[in-house]
């Protein structure tokens, strides 16, 4: 590999609600390399990635170019510099056609002279760039309505296309089934092989590996270890990102009751139009202290199912059973009182209210007789909080000193460990669980499954919609794809959950024989 | 832990009194006068003997119901911009009743004009409230247009059909004595003062106290994370808007039955706006509504006084008044951030 | 005939401040910022128009002024919403109420008789010679603001949609965060666009009190401001929709003008604009609701 290109040294970071998330973090880069950046969630990844393009400042540490101190205060440096960056979630304005997005904030450089864009130059250099890459993209296509796997190459064209040489990616694969997974790393190496030097974000060993020639580790804010991927081993890697030796995951081997008793959650042909995408006829059962996991890419029908289960959208037509009672006909409170939970996707802005406190957050929708007055009317609010701190202690909550404190305060981790608390404290029938452990440190992760494992042996059964296939292939019982918004395939023995078979599904490749 | 939180927050609020203050001296200045005359005068304007402190207080109603009116659906996450609507809605069908009903007891009397006019408060603030719920509607627009509208409407029924004979300015009949608002056990404190009190202690036993304030509180602390929670959004929404139109409504009947015994043209002059901007400074609370537009009838009558002593026109109350609001949003502002980096 | 002719004239110059005042708005609404409070930057310019042209006898340095004004007044609310981030809707009205009150004391502080006064000097008046005689009337005579107003239709839709400027306006109203990694600030931009609907707004206000009339009373803006808000979140932002909305406005405040010597009550003449104003505004909020909903 070539010389030192990039360095950050010391870098140190404090948002002002008080998370530490870099405390003196490293990183050299090689000219012409791919070199990973790995750590679990929270670990500082994005964030020191962040620093790096500007859009956040350090506390303190210097960052180096060729040896040569650089500053970095805003976007525009870091591009001037010809760094750029890959978001997990794409920066790209969804009415925009894909030209102009790609051409955003280049504009200056485009201008004729009445100060109009000259969009045809920009076209004729976006097609330079996509020919020596080997893509081919519509420009003129309404950037909302392209697959999310092209979105990710528009992004990057962006990036080129500002003269980046180097390039970071932040999660890539997030929104890739494991099947384009392949093809998308043969495109990054095409990408190396011209020039472009690119930092890697990731936390999924195997493609690490795969693809990568230098890993640096972080964890909680520090620098561990840099190595050659050449000589480093997964245990090595994964033991320095965790901090400790993880012992394999043991399932709970126990065998679910499947018999028609035991059916507490049926779901009969449930159908649901939609602008973006439609739920079409959704059967499945979920049998008591079964975990149920749905698994699919970002924008089948994902959100849109646990919307219409838990009543925030209408549904058209359909059966949603639980314990032998139709749900359809009743309203949200109506479906929680029969014992629903549900945990949405977005903890920001469904699961919580972040300038609330925090018992106020564990309260709403989970009124309880022992802390409302009488008749009802009222709250008995040091009941209310000695409520909320019960949840606390029982998730072991960090940074908890009193059920007053605003929910923000705490990190990300620890507001899911608040929400799951709440949801999962009357041991309800049917939890509807949304993507529970996006973005969590691996902690906070250990105590929400052991939860979801301890409510399981109770009989309470669980609908696991995840983007993390590690995640469905450790917790669930038996797995669907949810594929443009129709379940395409079951997989009912998890000793045979196969990622690439699964992979083949949620892309659409491989479409179920039997369906009718 | 708690009495430093309060202290903190109390602390950007005497920033604010200091900086409002200076902001008023400077004007002063400018107009040519001693701030501390100024000062001086406006106060004894409002202090000098038993009647002025009684011309203060009998004001007080107008500003603080006003202000309720925008502070309850503030709470849940509307802006009642209509006050001044559902004030001349309540007005008006107050000062009309009598001409239909009068059942010679002056209690009852008084108090069918007030829940008539608290049902028109809040009819009048259900259909803003409605579209805003059912087609998303901004509900700033929709009050503010229906306000001229409502203004225009009542001022054709006094200026013609419902106009008093032989009347040179455009008003309704007078309401006849066993309809006007009595004294406060004959002295010169009006029992309107009853109905801030009575206001007062249900709004702040709702807010604290009550499920259905709580989850009002948290609608309008996020919409979506109440509705998941089961929460009927809709209806808590409609309730609040309708409630602050009833609190409007029950203003308007106190200002036709007590101050003008009638309804005539010219009925607000913009008092809507004026309790918006008392509720925006105390920040919806309602014991704060009470402190602000106490504070604001002082100025309202001490500029009165301070104009017979000094060049400077009365308006400036109003001046003073819209001052107070900037620094208050701003400070509203700074207190969200730091409640954003508090540990 | 001359009738048509007198409620042509009139819709046009009524037409005139709700067109400059809604542009100005599309800018600051394109770019993401509820700028409620035109009314009271109007009023400002309004005012300040009038005080400077009595003691300056020129409109021009007039003109010049109140859109100084009302920059001032807009950048004092872009700190507010863009830097401070508070509630716009509060900020505004409270601007608004602001406004009003200031104009209203300084115009009772100051002596009254200058905001009444024949001395203001109003806007100049272009008359084209079309030859016709029909012609001359419907399009000749009117204020230069005017015929700027119709010029500056074209300018801002070239200003949106063709320009770096434009896109990069846009981009922030609809994703902000695409802005900053591109490396350009969203806050200066909206600041920018705060600028522009001050320039707007100014000119707006100006032909207002020293064209339309030639005075300064209270609050004459009489919820222009709200009007033209109505006519932007009608159009979606659109500036040629913008245009016909406000004229529509316009119009019907002609024709209420108009009828008022037929004897209908005022009253309900003045009613019209507004009420058109919020039922075409509920009317285009259902139908979009309705397909928004055909479409799940």
């Amino acid at each position: 590999m070539g010389k030192e290109y990039i360095q950050l040294k010391g870098i140190k970071k404090t948002f002002p609600n008080g998370v530490c998330a870099l405390r003196g973090a490293d990183l050299t880069v090689h000219a012409g390399e791919i070199h990973a950046l790995v750590g679990e969630n929270a670990a500082g990844k994005s964030t020191l990635m962040n620093i790096l393009y500007g859009v956040l400042k350090a506390d303190a540490g210097e960052i180096l170019m060729n040896g040569e101190p650089v500053h970095i205060a805003r976007s525009s440096d870091a591009i001037h510099l010809g760094i750029g960056m890959v978001h997990q979630h794409f920066m790209l304005v969804p009415s925009f056609t894909v030209l102009e997005n790609i051409v955003l904030g280049s504009e200056d450089k485009y201008k004729n002279k009445f100060g109009k864009i000259d969009f045809e130059t920009a076209r004729r250099d976006i097609q330079e760039i996509m020919k020596q890459i080997d893509v081919d993209l519509d420009l003129d296509s309404i950037t909302g309505s392209v697959t999310i796997g092209l979105q990710s190459k528009i992004e990057i064209i962006k990036a080129l296309f500002r003269g980046a040489k180097l390039l970071i990616l932040d999660e890539p694969t997030t929104v890739l089934a494991p099947t384009e997974v392949d093809s998308f790393f043969d495109f990054l190496r095409k990408l190396r092989d011209s020039g472009t030097t690119m930092i890697y974000i990731s936390h999924r060993m195997r493609e690490i590996f795969d693809l990568t020639d230098r890993i640096t580790i972080l964890r909680k804010g520090e620098t561990i270890s840099s190595v050659k991927t050449k000589e480093a081993t997964m245990e090595q890697i994964s033991r320095d990102m965790l901090g400790y030796e993880v012992s394999s995951f043991e399932r709970d081997r126990k065998e679910i009751d499947r018999s028609e008793g035991n059916c507490r959650f049926l779901v009969e042909n449930l159908c649901m139009p939609g602008r973006r995408i439609s739920l079409e006829d959704i059967s499945f059962q979920i049998y008591g202290g079964e975990v149920l996991g749905i698994a699919g890419i970002e924008g089948n029908g994902q959100v849109e199912l646990a919307d219409a289960l838990i009543g925030l959208r209408q549904i058209q037509s359909g059966k949603i059973l639980l314990d032998g009672v139709d749900l359809a006909k009743e309203d949200i409170s109506g479906r929680r009182s029969k014992k629903m939970a549900y945990i949405p996707e977005d903890r920001m802005h469904k699961g919580l209210a972040q300038n609330c406190a925090i018992t106020d957050n564990t309260i709403t929708g989970h009124l309880k007789e022992d802390f409302l007055g009488k008749k009802k009317v009222t709250v008995n609010w040091p009941k209310a909080d000695s409520y909320a701190t019960e949840i606390a202690k029982d998730y072991k909550v960090e940074g908890f000193k009193s059920s007053d404190q605003l929910i923000s305060s705490l990190s990300g981790g620890n507001m899911q460990k608040v929400i799951i608390g709440r949801e999962l404290y009357d041991k309800p029938a049917m939890t509807i669980l949304s993507q529970p452990t996006a973005g969590i440190d691996f902690n906070a992760q250990s105590i929400i499954h052991g939860k979801i494992n301890e409510l399981k042996s109770e009989g309470c059964s669980f609908l696991l919609i995840s983007e993390d296939l590690d995640e469905l292939v450790r917790m669930s019982d038996r797995i669907y794809v949810l594929c443009r918004g129709k379940l395409v395939k079951e997989f009912s023995d998890p000793e045979e959950f196969d990622l690439n078979e699964i992979g083949y599904y949620m892309t659409g490749v491989k479409k179920d024989e039997n369906d009718g | 832990m708690k009495m430093m939180d309060k202290l903190k927050k109390r602390s950007g609020t005497i920033n604010a009194v200091i900086l409002i203050l200076i902001s008023w001296s400077i004007l002063f200045f400018l107009c040519g006068e001693n701030p501390v005359q100024v000062v001086g005068y406006i106060m004894s304007g409002s202090f000098k003997d038993m009647s002025a402190v009684a011309s203060v207080l009998n004001k007080v109603f107008l500003f603080f119901l006003l202000a309720m009116a925008y502070a309850i659906p503030d709470q849940a996450g509307l802006a009642n911009v209509g006050i001044d609507g559902q004030f001349i809605a309540g007005g008006f069908f107050a000062a009309l009743l009598p001409q239909f009903i009068n059942t010679g007891n002056l209690m009852i009397n008084v108090g069918l004009s007030i829940i008539i006019a608290m049902i028109f408060g809040s009819l009048w603030a259900f259909w803003p409230a409605l579209l805003k719920v059912k087609y998303g509607i901004n509900e700033v627009v929709t009050t503010l247009l229906g306000n001229y509208i409502i203004i225009e409407l009542t001022e054709y029924m006094v200026a013609y059909p419902l106009r008093m004979k032989g009347s040179s300015i455009s008003r309704m009949e007078f309401v006849p004595e066993n309809f006007e608002l009595p004294m406060l056990f004959s002295s010169k404190f009006s029992t309107s003062l009853i109905f801030v009190v009575i206001v007062l202690l249900a709004a702040m036993w709702y807010n604290k106290r009550t499920v259905k304030g709580f989850e009002a509180k948290m609608v309008g602390r996020n919409l979506l994370f109440a509705r998941q929670a089961g929460i009927n959004t809709n209806i808590v929404s409609i309730k609040a808007m309708m409630a602050g139109g009833a609190i409007a409504g029950l203003a308007g009947a106190i200002q036709a039955l007590y101050v003008n015994h009638t309804f005539q043209s010219g009925f607000t002059s913009d008092y809507g706006m004026k309790g918006m901007l008392v509720a925006l400074v105390a920040m919806s609370n309602p014991l704060g509504c009470l402190v602000i537009a106490i504070l604001f009838c002082i100025l309202q009558v001490g500029a009165i006084s301070m104009q017979l002593s000094t060049d400077i026109p009365s308006e400036i109350a109003a001046v003073l008044q819209a001052i107070m609001i900037f620094f208050v949003a701003a400070k509203s502002a700074l207190v969200i951030r730091q409640r954003r980096t508090q540990k | 005939m001359s009738v048509f002719i007198s409620l042509w004239q009139m819709t046009v110059i009524l037409s005139a401040p709700l067109v400059l005042c809604a542009l100005g708005g599309i800018i600051s609404y394109q770019a993401g910022v509820v700028n409620i409070a035109m009314e009271g930057i109007m009023l400002s310019s309004c005012f300040v128009s009038v005080l400077v042209s009595y003691y300056s006898h020129s409109a021009l340095l007039g003109l010049l002024a109140g859109m100084l004004t009302s920059i001032l007044v807009s950048l004092f609310f872009s700190f507010f919403a863009v830097t401070l981030k508070a509630n716009n809707f509060v900020i505004g009205i409270a601007i608004n109420i602001f406004v009003s009150a200031v104009t209203l004391f300084l115009s009772r502080f100051l002596p009254v008789a200058i905001f009444n006064s024949p001395d203001i000097a109003a806007i100049q008046k272009l008359n084209i010679d079309l030859k016709i005689e029909v012609l001359n009337k419907l399009f000749s005579g009117y204020s230069v603001l005017i015929y700027l107003a119709v010029i500056l239709v074209f300018v801002i839709h070239y200003l949106l949609y063709k320009t770096p400027f434009g896109i990069r306006l846009r981009a922030t109203g609809v994703f902000p965060g695409a802005v900053r990694t591109a490396g350009k600030n969203p806050e200066k931009i909206r600041y920018l666009a705060g600028i522009i609907t001050g320039v707007l707004c100014g000119l707006a206000g100006t032909q207002l009190s020293l064209s339309n009339v030639v005075l300064f009373s209270r609050d004459m803006t009489a919820g222009r401001g709200f009007i033209a808000f109505s006519a932007i979140l009608i159009a979606g932002g659109k500036p040629k929709r913008v245009f016909l909305i406000s004229v529509l406005f316009g119009f019907c405040d002609a024709l209420a003008t108009q009828l008022k010597s037929t004897g209908i009550p005022t009253n309900f003449l003045s009613l019209i604009p507004y009420a058109v104003a919020l039922l075409t505004l509920i009317l285009v909020n259902i139908k979009e609701r309705k397909t928004a909903e055909e479409g799940m």
